[in-house]
């Protein structure tokens, strides 16, 4: 019964992985897909971790599987900035979906100040 | 049992299916930023490909690769990041020229 349990978490993780890749080739550019990428870098490897502790059900696993997930949600969000601010100084951004451009008023005050 | 040799056949299915769509774009994308992407999304899809792996042969051999994964997987996304902000820089200057 665990088994069973542990298989439907993990095929959750892996169907998360799933609409991140088709994000991946659907959506049009680098901000939109790196919103897909986020799916299975925090979620997916949750669900999966819960998984891997109900099938062993070890102490040891569980301290294995607590890094693995504050690493990733730690670090996740920094690959993830510094992607989206190249792809913005890059053009690589269709200016016009974006609502708010609070980093351009940024950008032009710095220019401002020489 | 024969749930979960179904539940296992479709987690090998829907895993295949994702890693063949982000090899594709991998190999599409139009910036090299895409493929950052890609490449990232096809490292977390091999952490959770190692996790599953453990569940189904119920061993924990693979929980330290994970955890190395999970900790070195930033660098190469982080280092493309910069590569590409010193190249545009170069370029910007040349334009101003």
């Amino acid at each position: 019964m665990t088994d069973t349990i542990a298989l439907v978490l993990v095929l959750l993780g892996s169907i998360l992985s799933l609409t991140a890749s088709i994000g991946l080739l659907r959506f049009s550019d680098v901000p939109a897909r790196l919103h897909a990428a986020t799916k299975p870098q925090v979620l997916g490897v949750i669900l999966i971790a819960l998984g891997v502790a109900v099938a062993l059900h070890t102490w040891p696993a569980v301290a294995f599987l607590i890094p693995i997930v504050v690493i990733q949600l730690a670090t996740a969000p920094i690959s993830a900035h510094m992607v989206a601010r190249q792809a913005y100084r890059n053009g690589s951004i269709d200016h016009d979906t974006l609502l708010v451009d609070e980093l351009a008023d940024d950008i032009e005050a710095q220019h401002d100040a020489g | 049992m024969t749930v979960n040799a179904v539940l296992i056949a479709a987690i090998a299915v829907v895993f295949a299916a994702a890693a063949l769509l982000a090899i594709i774009r991998m190999i599409k994308g139009p910036s090299i930023l895409d493929r950052a992407i890609a490449s990232d999304v096809l490292l977390s899809e091999v952490l959770c490909i190692l996790g599953a792996e453990a569940v189904i042969n119920q061993h924990m051999y693979t929980l330290p690769i994970m955890l190395m994964i999970s900790a070195t997987g930033i660098l190469g996304t982080v280092a493309v990041a910069r590569f590409v902000a010193r190249r545009d820089r170069a370029t910007l200057r040349e334009e101003e020229r």
